[in-house]
């Protein structure tokens, strides 16, 4: 398997980087998902929910201390690295299908 | 006073889709879902509003952090059903958002992508299996202390089977609801039902094994005494349960030799001394069985002092008929 890292799913990419911008809460996040996508990926309220678990389990985000009852999230140095490291990642694919097609497409 | 209607034996949970097509189809009709037991569906009757139905489970989530996430995205929570305090079974909830036709349809979709809805079968199915364990091991507390009863009023042979039998079999299940309950989140796990079912398992099992032995003691025990010039046995015990502990002391002053033979006319321990004493843990089948007492000079049966002890097929009960 090696260190490469696997690739991120969508919503998991839009997740990272709507905390990389700013720490968030969880439907702030959904609202500036589908801002950010033009309304193409929303990001349903359980599925928010689960990514957000999941993404503390791995240490990628973590919950900040909020004067409000809702809980805001924020990137962590992981979560950073993974977010740089799918762009570096897409980075590589647009760049190959731009040697192939010479941007034609 | 607005028209109630109850619908009985709904949808079995694993249909949540077409019990969430249901509901829709419902609230499209004016029948608004008001409350859902596990038996019953209640609707209110409600024609101005038409809402969309969503339907999640969990178990072992924290619900202060969970339901934000669905209030702030404009989901109404209508019901639970399920208990996830004690979590055998998970907490299905039953949220709702006013219909918009002008919205896309992902407005009213809960799990968007296909991890999200991956992980509510993977939840489903873990928590039906921890309810199917859960269940099983209550009815095994149920039990353990009818078992417990039954030894004190009458010992029986295969109660000691059984015993084993449910300890064998709650074994695994032990584990596999440990791992349901614990596999989803591993951090924050919601273990009071495991522990408390697991502490009121032990309870019973310790009982249950202090019970067969005092019942046990109280029917087994024999204590014979019998003067003889040719040595006195003072005790022959026989204690359940698993093996037999022969315990004899035959007091003399003389010379003796002690014999336990068994009915085929073997002898399965013999013993020459003076104030004899031994005791050894041996398997004893059920049977008669003769101890017998003499001068070890003495080679004439005819003239041995003999006991008869008999064990019955319960293995509970010793007489004897010297």
């Amino acid at each position: 398997m090696g260190n490469k890292p696997e690739p991120l799913t969508e919503s998991y990419f839009y997740i990272l980087l709507c905390l990389h911008e700013q720490p968030r809460h969880g439907y702030g996040i959904m609202q500036r998902v589908q801002e950010l996508s033009d309304g193409h990926v929303r990001i349903g309220s359980g599925t928010m929910y689960g990514a957000t678990a999941n993404l503390m389990q791995k240490g990628w985000i973590k919950e900040r201390k909020a004067e409000e009852r809702r809980r805001e999230y924020e990137l962590t140095d992981a979560g950073e690295k993974a977010l740089r490291d799918e762009i570096e990642r897409l980075r590589h694919l647009i760049a190959a299908a731009d040697t192939v097609t010479g941007g034609a497409i | 006073m607005s028209e109630i209607r109850i619908v009985k034996d709904p949808f079995r949970p694993w249909y949540w889709e077409a019990e969430r097509k249901e509901l829709d189809a419902a609230s499209a009709e004016g029948w608004q879902l008001t409350a859902r037991t596990k038996k019953t569906v209640e609707y209110e009757y409600a024609p101005a509003v038409r809402y969309r139905y969503a339907m999640d489970y969990r178990f072992g989530h924290r619900e202060e952090q969970y339901l934000p996430f669905f209030i702030d995205a404009g989901w109404e929570l209508v019901n639970w059903q399920g208990n996830a305090e004690d979590c055998f079974e998970g907490r299905w909830y039953f949220f709702r958002k006013v219909y918009d036709p002008e919205l896309p349809e992902e407005e009213y979709q809960i799990a968007t992508d296909e991890e999200s809805q991956k992980a509510m079968l993977e939840r489903f199915h873990a928590g039906s299996k921890s309810d199917r364990h859960g269940n099983r091991l209550y009815h095994l507390g149920v039990a353990l202390p009818a078992l417990c009863i039954w030894h004190l009023v009458d010992g029986f042979s295969i109660e000691c089977i059984l015993l084993i039998l449910l300890t064998l079999i709650s074994l695994p299940f032990e584990y596999y609801r440990k791992q349901c309950l614990f596999h989803l989140h591993p951090k924050k796990p919601n273990p009071r039902a495991y522990y408390r079912v697991l502490a009121l398992t032990i309870v019973f099992v310790v009982l249950l094994f202090a019970t067969s032995v005092v019942s046990s003691r109280a029917n087994d025990y024999i204590y014979t005494k019998e003067a003889s010039p040719a040595g006195t046995i003072l005790s022959f015990e026989v204690y359940w349960p698993n093996l037999y502990t022969l315990s004899l002391r035959a007091g003399s002053f003389a010379e003796t030799t002690v014999t336990l033979w068994d009915e085929d006319g073997a002898a399965l321990r013999t013993e020459t001394g003076t104030q004899l004493s031994f005791r050894e843990t041996m398997f004893l089948t059920p049977g008669t069985y003769y101890i017998t007492t003499c001068h070890p000079a003495n080679t004439d049966p005819s003239l041995h002092r003999y006991f008869t002890y008999k064990i019955n097929v319960g293995w509970q009960l010793l007489s004897n008929s010297y």
